[in-house]
């Protein structure tokens, strides 16, 4: 599950799951819970996204601002996240997704708040016991 | 912490910057590699992500680092002013019509392109050229390159820094407003307080003018984006450890740092041809609405942004680089970089307020290129967060207020207007009169606003 804390000027995502594939899940819905209504997108069109990154914190980074650059450059919006993995080899961490949704349509998407990034402003991934927690805070 | 950390406010604005994250971050970046003078925070400054909003902090050009997120996502976000030949009374009678037309006329929102798409190689010209391919497309003539930051181009941009995915990002965004904080008001001058500085910079009262608040888009936004990526990963290589990662930052000298100086240039000159495009269109339609499209530019300034500049710091003439993030250039009377008649004034410098309250026009001083490096505040600065201030009022209700100070207003988004009201935001008044104080720019006339158009 997510949920918005508050900043000054920008917004944060806090985001509390039982799996790493979870947390992402849920990171990417309160992303895009910001910036469009999600009731009113339909799983229409499949994409698959596959990306690394050094670090779990830099994987989680990646992952959500690639949502944003498809929805910034082509009007994607996400609703639907499936088969995915996060895995680990030697200093490289990989997320696997299949991702589905629609391109937006101002006479169905209600826009909200325009996001221009997600930030690496105390960007943690914390694990406690069973339960993996994280913070993104992104500029509006 | 390797320089002092230094806060331009009074009491009641102390007591706002003490609530956030600011001082922690105004103290992380006097920490940073090769920082000169001091770590600066102008008095609208406000908690950001790793630097803080309203910051300025210089590196030495040969030891010092660059810092992406001392720029800030939106590259060369600024602010722009025009002057109108109309009075308040020619104006007045005609405003709801004249709002009307610029918010159809202006794209503005949180949608993704406007009227304008570039193919690939334009997209290159406007990012090495800036203002001055919107002028060969006739948006312009060279006398508004005269009146803009750096005459509207950076000279160190390259297109091949910036990547593909940005350029995607920016293809269709050319020539839109914004969201956010982002508008376009029409004010009126309200109050001289400097009348040679007013007459130099072509205002007077009564006049009506426009402000013009806009950024480099997506394309800027990626930009920086890619940058912090790069240089996160370069940092340890450079053995540099900071406290957050959003200062990720990495010596100036190095590839990295020069990449990244050259495709924030790019940004940068995408932004100067956005504000171009706006004003184009803005001409437009006061010259179908009110008759006349003469408004030339007073000028217009960048507020998130790395400069090299030169300063006499210890004595010694030194070449830094001025990272300002959400704080704005103020340079003082004698310097060659001024367009003609106002280096024997200053430059001018633009504060808007927030929504509905007023804006300020100052001039730069002699003190801010001693204290500061020729750096300002920027604008109101916010005090409460958007969620804060979304529960505190609801749309109609900042309609009505916005209405009561005899403002029409035009806005895409509903949400905005609730996260953008004057409540959530310091008071403009009470920063500038900080500003006017300690003497960094002096006050020179204060402008009133009667219509505003917002994504």
């Amino acid at each position: 599950m997510y949920s918005y804390i508050e900043h000054t000027a920008d917004v944060g995502i806090e985001v509390e799951a039982q799996s790493l594939e979870e947390l992402f899940h849920h990171a990417a819905d309160g992303l895009i819970a910001l910036f469009v209504d999600p009731s009113g997108v339909r799983p229409r069109d499949e994409r698959f996204v596959s990306l690394t990154a050094s670090d779990l914190e830099s994987l989680l980074f990646k992952w959500l601002n690639e949502i944003l650059f498809r929805y910034d450059s082509d009007g994607f919006i996400p609703c639907l996240f499936q088969d995915m993995t996060i895995t680990s080899r030697t200093d490289e961490y990989t997320i696997q997704a299949k991702v589905t949704g629609e391109q937006f349509d101002p006479t169905r998407h209600e826009t909200r708040t325009y996001v221009k990034a997600v930030t690496f402003h105390n960007l943690e991934i914390k694990t406690d016991r069973d339960a993996f927690r994280s913070q993104i805070f992104v500029d509006v | 912490m390797n320089v002092d950390a230094i806060i331009y406010a009074d009491r009641t604005l102390f007591e706002s910057i003490q609530k956030d994250e600011t001082l922690e971050q105004v103290v992380n970046v006097a920490m940073l590699p090769g920082l000169v003078g001091a770590s600066i925070a102008m008095p609208d400054a406000h908690q950001g992500y790793g630097f803080c909003i309203g910051g300025v902090a210089a590196s030495d050009i040969h030891d010092g680092v660059v810092s992406a997120g001392g720029v800030g996502f939106d590259i060369n976000c600024g602010v722009r002013l025009l002057a109108s030949p109309f009075s308040i009374k020619e104006v007045k009678p005609k405003i709801r019509e004249l709002i009307e037309v610029l918010f159809r006329q202006i794209p503005t929102g949180a949608g993704r392109s406007g009227k304008i798409s570039l193919s690939a190689s334009q997209l290159e010209s406007v990012l090495n050229e800036g203002m001055n391919w919107t002028i060969k497309k006739n948006y312009g003539t060279d006398r508004d390159l005269e009146y803009v930051e750096e005459n509207g181009k950076m000279k160190d941009a390259d297109s091949t820094n910036v990547s593909e995915r940005a350029k995607q990002r920016g293809k269709d965004q050319l020539g839109t407003l914004g969201s956010g904080n982002h508008f376009l008001e029409v004010q009126v001058v309200e109050e001289i307080f400097d009348d040679d500085c007013a007459d130099a910079f072509g205002l007077a009262q009564d006049q009506v003018v426009v402000l013009i608040h806009s950024g480099s888009r997506g394309l800027g936004h990626q930009v920086c984006t890619d940058a912090l990526q790069s240089m996160d990963a370069a940092m340890k290589k450079y053995n540099i450890v900071v406290r957050d990662r959003q200062l990720a930052c990495v010596p100036i000298s190095s590839r990295e740092g020069q990449d990244y100086l050259h495709a924030m240039s790019a940004a940068a000159n995408f932004a100067f041809a956005n504000r171009q495009c706006i004003t184009h269109w803005t001409r437009h339609v006061f010259g179908t609405v009110l008759g006349n499209g003469q408004l030339p530019i007073v000028y217009d300034v960048c507020h998130n942004m790395a400069k090299r500049e030169r300063y006499t710091i210890g004595g010694a003439e030194r070449e830094v680089l001025v990272h300002r993030k959400g704080a704005t250039r103020a340079f003082a009377k004698g310097n060659p970089v001024l367009s003609g008649k106002y280096i024997a004034h200053g430059q001018p410098v633009l504060i808007p307020g927030s929504m509905g309250t007023y804006s300020y026009v100052l001039v730069g001083k002699e003190l801010a290129m001693q204290e500061t490096f020729g750096s300002c505040c920027h604008g109101a600065g916010r005090a409460k967060s958007r969620t804060k201030a979304k529960q505190e009022t609801t749309t109609d209700q900042v309609l009505r207020d916005l209405e009561h100070r005899g403002v029409v207003a035009r806005a895409q988004s509903r949400v905005g207007l609730t996260e953008e009201n004057p409540g959530a935001y310091k008071d403009v008044s009470a920063v500038v009169e900080v500003v006017h104080q300690s003497g960094i720019a002096w006050k020179v006339a204060k402008l009133k606003p009667i219509g505003v158009i917002k994504g």
